[in-house]
């Protein structure tokens, strides 16, 4: 994968997306083959790697201190780290340096883990369910702000079940399933091969890939043409691709 | 990025002060505790008023031994972060060599730990002594019936060594230090439990090789012919390979 793309990694329950990803930041060991991140071995947990690939995982703790201590304790760890582009996230998500982090809520303390990856400016993202816990405006700001914090040099990845909360900032789908890529393309390649469209009935309809009831009628995907561009339907691609 | 993997001086000295930071207010917290509690303890142990009962340096002994116990608790503690899942990545995840990551707990736990206890200890005992010299009201020599403290007059005829005291003592805390790493939850548990086994089943060797060895050379000194530098050379070969272990247990750990 290349920098400067939002990859969203999907699957069902224990398909592999965490495995994936702790993988990716040299928490486990492979059980096989080899994995290789910008040149580095992510097991070897060199300094230099660990400080370029964050991750922020889906269940978090912090020790019992203020936002302000946290950053004075773990920024200089990142050669990287923008004090004034946590600053700025900190304010849009309405968070004071003096809060004692074991006090805020849980989606509280997830915005300010996510300000703290964003700001250490750390090459890989890697995010675990990072709308989980998220009240409504937040998942919106949260979107807002990864799209306007990330530079051309950042890859993130993004792994949720929460499909519609981050099919607007990616532009690459990874779906998972049984610990295996079962789907790997980037948004424009998607859009440009099949259709998401909605149908009052599939009557003299030949070239349906996949379809689910709707309110509406059907939503459904078909082999694109070359006249239509349809918006992506990210939870009824990785149904049409996990009931395959 | 071109620093050092291994060692860089700069990225430790940031990792130590990130520690303290963190820290700082369960460690002035527990060196309060540990003050107050030793202070009390020798207070109460000590004559005041007007007992005319003698306090000589053995009586110290047994409240050190408490202490050198705390100790190997606070050693046998280290790698905290390894008792929880949440925070076993947390601490992985830490941008730090594992050689740094074992030094930096190998400092704070182990030498700052020795020091600090050490220090707490002489200091909460004196001023313990001094407190209860102040409430004697009976016409001894105070200063001489309450015996001042102090780790040169603890030691001295002693028949043990003391190298033999200290390198025994560093192997064991060592001991706790790296075995602990083999565990995950409950890791304190699980090591004096895993060293006790081990000191047992050595000693039931020993014990065993000695019984022959004296057997076969009946009207020799066989047991006293093995020299204490035998037993040096084993605990600070012992004191190395458990170090080694324990780097290589950390740099292996995953979560």
């Amino acid at each position: 994968m290349r920098a400067r793309f939002h990859c969203g990694t999907f699957g069902k329950n224990g398909a592999g997306k965490s495995t994936l990803l702790h993988l990716i930041n040299g928490f486990i060991a492979p059980k096989a083959g080899e994995i290789s991140v910008n040149g580095y071995t992510p097991m070897d947990r060199k300094p230099d790697y660990l400080a370029d690939a964050y991750m922020v995982p889906e269940e978090f703790s912090f020790p019992n201190v203020s936002i302000e201590v946290y950053t004075s304790a773990y920024s200089p760890l990142f050669p990287r780290f923008d004090r004034e582009k946590l600053d700025n996230i900190l304010q849009e998500f309405d968070l004071q340096p003096k809060n004692q982090l074991n006090k805020l809520s849980h989606g509280q303390r997830k915005k300010f883990l996510i300000a703290f990856a964003l700001a250490s400016n750390s090459r890989l993202l890697l995010l675990d369910e990072p709308t989980n816990g998220l009240d409504i405006p937040s998942k919106s700001q949260f979107r807002k702000i990864l799209v306007s914090s990330i530079t051309d040099e950042q890859l993130v990845i993004i792994s949720t079940h929460q499909v519609k909360d981050i099919d607007s900032v990616i532009d690459k789908v990874i779906i998972m399933d049984n610990g295996k890529i079962a789907y790997d393309k980037s948004v424009n390649e998607i859009t440009e091969t099949i259709s998401f469209e909605t149908l009052p009935s599939l009557e003299d309809e030949n070239d349906i890939l996949y379809s689910e009831p709707s309110p509406m009628g059907y939503r459904v995907i078909r082999q694109a043409d070359s006249f239509t561009d349809t918006p992506m339907d990210l939870e009824l691609l990785f149904n049409y691709i996990t009931n395959q | 990025m071109n620093k050092n993997q291994f060692f860089n001086l700069k990225r430790f000295t940031n990792y130590s002060k990130n520690l303290l930071l963190i820290n700082a207010k369960s460690m002035l917290i527990s060196v309060a505790v540990l003050f107050v509690v030793m202070f009390l303890l020798q207070f109460s142990s000590m004559p005041r008023g007007k007992s005319m009962m003698e306090y000589p340096i053995s009586n110290y002994a047994i409240y050190f031994t408490f202490y050198i116990v705390v100790l190997g608790v606070f050693i046998g503690s280290g790698f905290k972060p390894f008792n929880q899942k949440v925070d076993t990545r947390n601490y992985l995840a830490v941008p730090v060599s594992t050689f740094e990551k074992y030094l930096t707990e190998f400092l704070f736990r182990v030498v700052i730990g020795t020091i600090g206890i050490l220090v707490i200890y002489w200091s909460a005992t004196n001023l313990a002594r001094y407190a209860a010299i102040l409430t004697l009201t009976n016409p001894m020599d105070h200063y001489q019936q309450i015996v001042p403290f102090s780790y040169k007059a603890l030691f001295e005829g002693n028949y043990t060594p003391l190298a033999s005291i200290v390198l025994s003592t560093a192997f064991a805390y060592i001991a706790l230090f790296n075995i602990r790493l083999f565990f995950n939850k409950h890791g304190l548990l699980k090591t004096v439990l895993t060293l006790s086994i081990l000191f047992s089943a050595v000693l039931m060797i020993l014990i065993k090789i000695l019984e022959s060895k004296v057997e076969k050379f009946a009207n020799t000194d066989v047991v006293y012919a093995i020299d204490d530098v035998y037993f040096y050379i084993i605990f600070i070969v012992g004191i190395v390979g458990l170090s080694i272990f324990g780097y290589f247990k950390l740099k292996e750990k995953e979560l």
